[in-house]
């Protein structure tokens, strides 16, 4: 019998494609998540809470999750101009910036890290200058700041372009016409129906800032208490044959975000119903 | 609020869009601007509601020079092709809005907001619809929320830009009326883009015709139908033969006929026109015979395809109601209102072998 659930639909192959995606999601997520939460509940919540206090682990957790939502807070500004530029107006080298953008998506992550610290050390092109000033960048948590933003840059840029692009320039003019100054038309009729985007790219910025490792360990100096990030303890702790410790700090990095993630799902529901995209 | 253009020039890189454009349109007065596709209509709107900057010429709104003025400071309601509703906006507050953004001093009182709105809500016919968002109406409650928003902050003019393009046939023709019946209410000044002849001949008080970045023609209805100025209006507008003729020795003829006299020295090549309807069936042996080689019906008419005996050319003809006029028979032709043009200009006929408009 034919599954009675389905409406019938013209298009072929939903069952088999229906049982990939489930297979391929069951194999390559699911499964290994599970495993993970599995190993972690030998230790039970108590035992979870208690690593979870640790302060060595509490600073790189609050490290992580701090630094990665300051990066994607400062992405959605900057990631928002860039959109703007890239889709509003034609310039040389338009298409050699949009190529650009996506450059740290692109990049090796150990590239990016090696590239930024050169940068950006004390005696880095502009690393030197601030240095001077007496701001140090790599090797504190400033440097991992910089390192986050730049990887989350594409997710931001990349949300917010197509529906930028969508937007039809007649609503500027016709805010234009009613008398409605210029701010007042990009806050009140330009961002308002981006909010959605602006969400999505926090999101995925944020999500692929929480999880970042590659280029952060080099500008990092992963100093313990300072500059340690999550991903870092769990090497660390791996590399002392810690393995309840690693799984731990996987688990609970695995529930924040998850929880986080959540959170931007449901806030998001709320903004489309209020734009009236239903 | 009177409008007074004078010389609007506008091009875009190299190519002109409007050259030297002069309008005058009354206080109160409904106005269609028409024209094909890429011959300037949009651009003058454009112009006119500052949001095209034009390379030279003045508009005066009321006599006080609206040139330098700023979108914001000439006050023009305008509706917009596509609408440009604000989809996050609901119906009340896309209507709202243009009160809303006005700075503390002139803003109505929230009360005082919600009044206008409901009575423009009631105006436009769509009481009830201002929770609504945008993506919830039909094209022709849409476009009536545009113009119930564009109308909110009391606009010295209004512009509409192919008001009913984007609506099916029916709600077309209803919105016309409706729109008609508005401005009679309302009596804004208003001026509408169009391609659509019938639109323009049906709602406007007068006609303006554009074409290549040039006013054509500005006039009634009847006088742009029934007197064209120019060969393009007389093509363009309703149904034309066209027929070349030639100029020589203060007469124009047609193959051999002699269509009339014109005035001596005009020489050469000219081109004669003539609606269907003005060519009157007579007995062969006149001023001009054809044989008929199709008849089809047209709505009520009845229109036959005719080759002149004079020239060979084809013309259409319309028959009179219940005349037998059959396909191969031969029917002799006498021409009422025609236009007879040489280089673009009018030339008049003086005399009455065939009657000039």
């Amino acid at each position: 019998m034919r599954i009675a659930l389905l409406k019938p639909s013209p298009l072929p192959g939903f069952a088999p494609a229906l049982g990939a995606a489930l297979l391929w999601l069951g194999v390559l997520v699911l499964i290994p998540l599970a495993a993970l939460v599995w190993r972690a509940s030998g230790l039970g919540l108590s035992g979870l809470l208690s690593i979870a206090s640790q302060p060595r682990v509490a600073a790189a957790l609050k490290l992580s999750f701090g630094l990665s939502f300051l990066a994607a807070m400062l992405n959605v500004g900057l990631g928002g101009v860039v959109a703007w530029v890239l889709t509003r107006y034609e310039f040389p080298g338009r298409r050699l910036l949009d190529a650009a953008v996506d450059l740290p998506f692109a990049l090796p992550t150990a590239v990016a890290g090696v590239a930024l610290t050169a940068v950006y050390a004390p005696n880095g092109w502009i690393g030197g200058p601030l240095d001077a000033l007496g701001l140090k960048v790599a090797f504190t948590p400033l440097g991992i700041f910089v390192a986050l933003v730049f990887i989350g840059l594409p997710f931001m840029v990349r949300s917010v372009e197509p529906v930028l692009a969508e937007v039809e320039p007649e609503t500027e003019e016709a805010s234009a016409t009613l008398g409605a100054s210029r701010l007042r038309t990009i806050f009140q009729v330009v961002l308002p129906p981006l909010a959605p985007a602006f969400l999505t790219g926090f999101a995925l910025a944020l999500a692929r800032a929480v999880g970042e490792y590659g280029s952060v360990v080099f500008i990092s100096g992963n100093i313990p208490f300072v500059s340690e990030i999550a991903p870092l303890l769990i090497v660390v702790r791996l590399e002392e044959f810690d393995e309840a410790g690693a799984t731990a700090v996987a688990t609970i990095m695995l529930a924040l975000s998850f929880a986080l993630l959540l959170i931007i799902n449901l806030v998001q529901a709320r903004v489309r119903r209020r734009t009236g995209h239903a | 609020m009177d409008i007074k253009i004078r010389g609007l020039q506008k091009t875009f890189g190299a190519s002109p869009a409007l050259h030297g454009v002069d309008l005058d349109v009354g206080s109160g007065e409904l106005i269609g601007l028409l024209g094909p596709s890429g011959s300037g209509k949009t651009t003058l709107l454009r112009a006119i509601a500052g949001l095209e900057t034009p390379n030279a010429g003045q508009i005066h709104f009321g006599g006080q020079d609206a040139s330098r003025q700023s979108v914001q400071e000439r006050r023009v309601g305008f509706v917009f092709q596509n609408y440009a509703l604000f989809r996050h906006m609901s119906v009340a507050e896309n209507i709202a809005y243009g009160l809303r953004v006005r700075p503390r001093a002139t803003r109505p009182a929230a009360r005082q907001i919600t009044h206008r709105v409901n009575e423009l809500l009631e105006l436009v016919q769509l009481t009830g619809f201002d929770a609504r968002f945008p993506g919830q109406l039909s094209g022709g409650q849409r476009q009536r929320v545009a113009l119930a928003r564009a109308l909110a902050v009391e606009p010295r003019v209004l512009l509409l830009d192919e008001p009913f393009g984007a609506l099916d046939a029916r709600v077309r023709k209803d919105l016309r009326h409706w729109l008609r019946d508005l401005h009679k209410r309302t009596g804004h000044t208003t001026i509408f883009v169009t391609h659509d002849q019938d639109e323009a001949l049906e709602m406007s008080d007068r006609v303006a015709i554009l074409n290549r970045g040039a006013l054509e023609q500005i006039g009634a209805p009847d006088e742009i139908y029934d007197s064209p100025a120019t060969p393009f209006v007389f093509q363009f507008i309703g149904d034309s033969n066209r027929l070349p003729v030639d100029l020589a020795n203060g007469r124009a003829r047609l193959g051999a006929a002699i269509l009339g006299h014109v005035a001596p020295g005009l020489e050469g090549a000219a081109e004669l026109f003539f609606r269907p309807e003005n060519a009157v069936l007579e007995a062969v042996g006149g001023l001009l015979s054809g044989e008929v080689t199709h008849v089809r019906r047209q709505g009520a008419r009845r229109r036959a395809d005719v080759r002149l005996d004079q020239t060979g050319a084809m013309i259409e003809v319309d028959l009179p109601h219940g005349a037998a006029t059959q396909v191969t028979q031969r029917i002799g032709l006498r021409l009422e209102r025609v236009g007879l043009f040489a280089q673009g200009r009018r030339v008049s006929l003086l005399d009455e072998a065939c009657r000039a408009a």
